[in-house]
């Protein structure tokens, strides 16, 4: 510790003021009264020269100073104070050498002031009353300011504090008014302490209603045990007592008692955040409404396909049957009959044999054309070019037929065996109805967005626009069976073919003479569910 | 076929199918005796001499139709390749059923082929001349 604390201690408590000063005349401590005195603060005084604070003559106070630092005995003087701000004193003062504090610290100079008394004259006695009650009424005056700026500096700080608490409240409830959910808090005893504006419509009752009620008036339900719920399916009670489905999320917070007022008791609030999902609700039960019956018309759906199949196989196998015994036993008539058979009758034995291969073909026709579109078929990528030349080439046309085929044919993703079947019919018709023996087709492609028109042309005899429709009717032929033998299905399957995949098949004449069959086919294969 | 001693077992329910097997046989010249039973389960009696007259020896071949009442091919089929008597005679489907599921269940059965009856007359005498080429060059157990 500094010597001169040593020093502070002990001037501290004596009634006299007293300072300590440095040989150099700074005041390096003040006690109490020597403050009390000069009516200003401590630290105006300490480390301050004496000259700052005295009115007396620099020189004077320096070599009363010198005075007292080289005699033995107290030397007395006396000092005009005047602080600045500060009481203004005469003392009279005796300065004592104080010696050296420890080893090599400079001694310095205790001064010990006296307030002037008049020796045993009471009116300099009331004098020295009067200026101490002077001293003490400016001392108070200057306590008193620096206690109105303080309260003036609080004021203004509390001041700050309510308007920003007022902006605040009135933001929380903007939000709260503006929420389009119920918000609700409850304390500990679950009586509701708080409702925004969406909680009194919900709940139908107004906030002078609810408030103070027990949260369970509006959610029945509600499980006290587990107070952290995030968005679980409740029920609400309105007002009418009609019940609705609701999300509920219930957060608690702690808000711990004011510090002020001294206690840390937990004070248990819970916020409550609820919807009226009656509307989620409905919708999603009409979801699942419509997926179950999408479902069941699935299963509907696959199970008459089921049954057609069935039928159809069955139609066509118990059909054939007889038609092969009918086949059979007139071949043997015939075979038995070789010598007696006249022309005639072989010419009908003939004729009853063309009917019963012709039935057959009906009967395949019927089971084919019942089969298309019920089995889904895996797509592959294949070359339109190249599946043409395979098919031409099955096809055999004669030899003087010329089949062009555009360039610029498509390579597609789609199931190749139900293109196969629709070029291949309609490229057998192109060749089978002309009426010459050099004709010409033409097939060509044209892009169309998702789709690809393809074009069967011919310039053989053409197809009457009266019968564009017809001609895709089962069973229609446009001649009559005996002369150009035809089951009349073959346009019928290409149709179905062609919109099952979601495309269009139509008719155009060809210039300058024949047919057009076009028909619109996708990229991409369509998915069917 | 090779041997003419080898009998052969025609299942058919069809009388008209059964005849035109025999006409054939006739006309491609097959003199192998020829067996006819109804359905599966007069087949098994036959072959195996149950309320009936076993046939002796028993045939080599059978000729197998698929649908038949009581008991149709392929059931037919099972039993016989379960029967450790039977299990090795050579079988012929011959049969209007083109269903993919009778296809692969006779053929899981180890038949020796399967055929479509066809619906011409001739085609058919034609399917019988070949089959008769096919025994000529195989052996049989």
């Amino acid at each position: 510790m500094h010597p001169v604390q040593h020093y502070d201690d002990l001037i501290y408590v004596l009634s006299d003021p007293i300072f300590l000063l440095s040989g150099s005349g700074e005041i390096l401590a003040a006690n109490p009264a020597a403050v009390e005195m000069l009516g200003v603060q401590k630290t105006d005084i300490v480390q301050h020269q004496l000259t700052e604070l005295v009115s007396n003559d620099e020189e004077k106070v320096a070599k009363y100073l010198k005075q007292c630092l080289q005699s033995k005995d107290p030397v007395l003087g006396s000092l005009h104070w005047r602080p600045a701000d500060g009481v203004e004193v005469r003392c009279s003062c005796k300065g004592s050498l104080l010696p050296s504090f420890c080893g090599d610290s400079p001694p310095g100079i205790i001064l010990s002031c006296t307030l002037r008394t008049g020796s045993g004259n009471k009116f300099s006695m009331l004098n020295d009353e009067l200026e101490g009650l002077r001293r003490k009424h400016h001392l108070l005056a200057k306590q008193k300011d620096r206690l109105e700026e303080h309260v003036a500096e609080r004021t203004q700080e509390l001041r700050n504090q309510t308007q920003a608490l007022a902006e605040s409240n009135a933001q929380i409830r903007a939000i709260l008014g503006s929420a389009a959910d119920a918000i609700i808090t409850f304390n500990g005893d679950y009586r509701v302490e708080l409702i925004n504006a969406a909680g009194e419509e919900i709940f139908q009752y107004s906030a002078n209603e609810i408030l103070g009620e027990d949260i369970h008036l509006i959610v029945p339900e509600y499980a006290v045990d587990n107070p952290l719920e995030l968005q679980v399916e409740s029920i609400g009670q309105r007002k009418d007592g009609t019940q609705f489905p609701m999300e509920l999320s219930v957060a608690p917070v702690d808000q711990a008692e004011d510090a002020a007022s001294g206690s840390t008791q937990s004070k248990m609030i819970y916020i409550a955040v609820m919807r009226d999902i009656t509307e989620r609700k409905k919708a999603q039960q009409a979801q699942k409404d419509a997926s179950d019956q999408l479902a069941a018309q699935a299963k509907e759906l696959e199970r008459i396909n089921k049954e057609l199949d069935q039928f159809a196989y069955i139609a066509s196998h118990d059909l054939k049957a007889p038609l092969r015994a009918i086949a059979n036993l007139s071949e043997w008539i015939a075979d038995d009959l070789e010598e007696s058979m006249t022309e005639d009758t072989r010419k009908q034995l003939n004729l009853l044999k063309g009917r019963v291969h012709r039935m057959e073909n009906l009967i395949n026709a019927i089971l084919q054309y019942s089969r298309v579109g019920r089995t889904t078929i895996e797509a592959k990528t294949i070359n339109v070019t190249e599946l043409l030349a395979e098919i031409i080439d099955s096809l055999s046309p004669p030899a003087l037929f010329a089949i062009e085929v555009g360039t610029n044919m498509p390579t597609l993703s789609t199931p190749e065996v139900l293109l196969t079947q629709v070029f291949t019919n309609l490229i057998s018709n192109a060749i089978k109805y002309h009426d010459e023996d050099a004709g010409r087709i033409l097939i060509t492609a044209i892009s169309s967005g998702d789709f690809i028109q393809f074009c069967v042309a011919d310039d053989g005899p053409g197809i009457a626009p009266e019968y564009y429709d017809k001609i895709f009717v089962i069973f229609q032929t446009l001649q009559a069976r005996d002369k150009v033998e035809s089951t009349g299905v073959g346009l019928t399957i290409v149709k179905k073919i062609i919109e099952g995949q979601g495309g269009r098949i139509w008719i155009e004449p060809n210039e300058p003479r024949g047919t057009k069959f076009c028909f619109t086919w996708p990229v991409q294969p369509r998915r069917i569910n | 076929m090779k041997n003419d001693a080898v009998s052969i077992l025609l299942v058919e329910d069809d009388e008209i199918d059964a005849m035109s097997v025999q006409r054939a046989f006739k006309k491609v010249k097959v003199t192998n005796p020829l067996f006819i039973a109804e359905d599966g389960l007069q087949a098994l009696q036959m072959l195996r001499g149950e309320a009936t007259e076993k046939i002796t020896p028993t045939p080599k071949i059978i000729l197998l139709d698929i649908n038949m009442p009581r008991m149709n091919g392929i059931e037919f089929l099972q039993e016989l390749r379960a029967d450790p008597n039977l299990k090795s005679i050579c079988v012929i489907i011959l049969t209007t059923s083109n269903e993919e599921r009778d296809i692969v269940a006779a053929y899981d059965l180890n038949v020796a082929g399967y055929i479509l009856k066809p619906v011409e007359p001739d085609k058919f005498v034609e399917a019988i001349r070949n089959l008769d080429l096919f025994w000529s060059i195989i052996e049989l157990p």
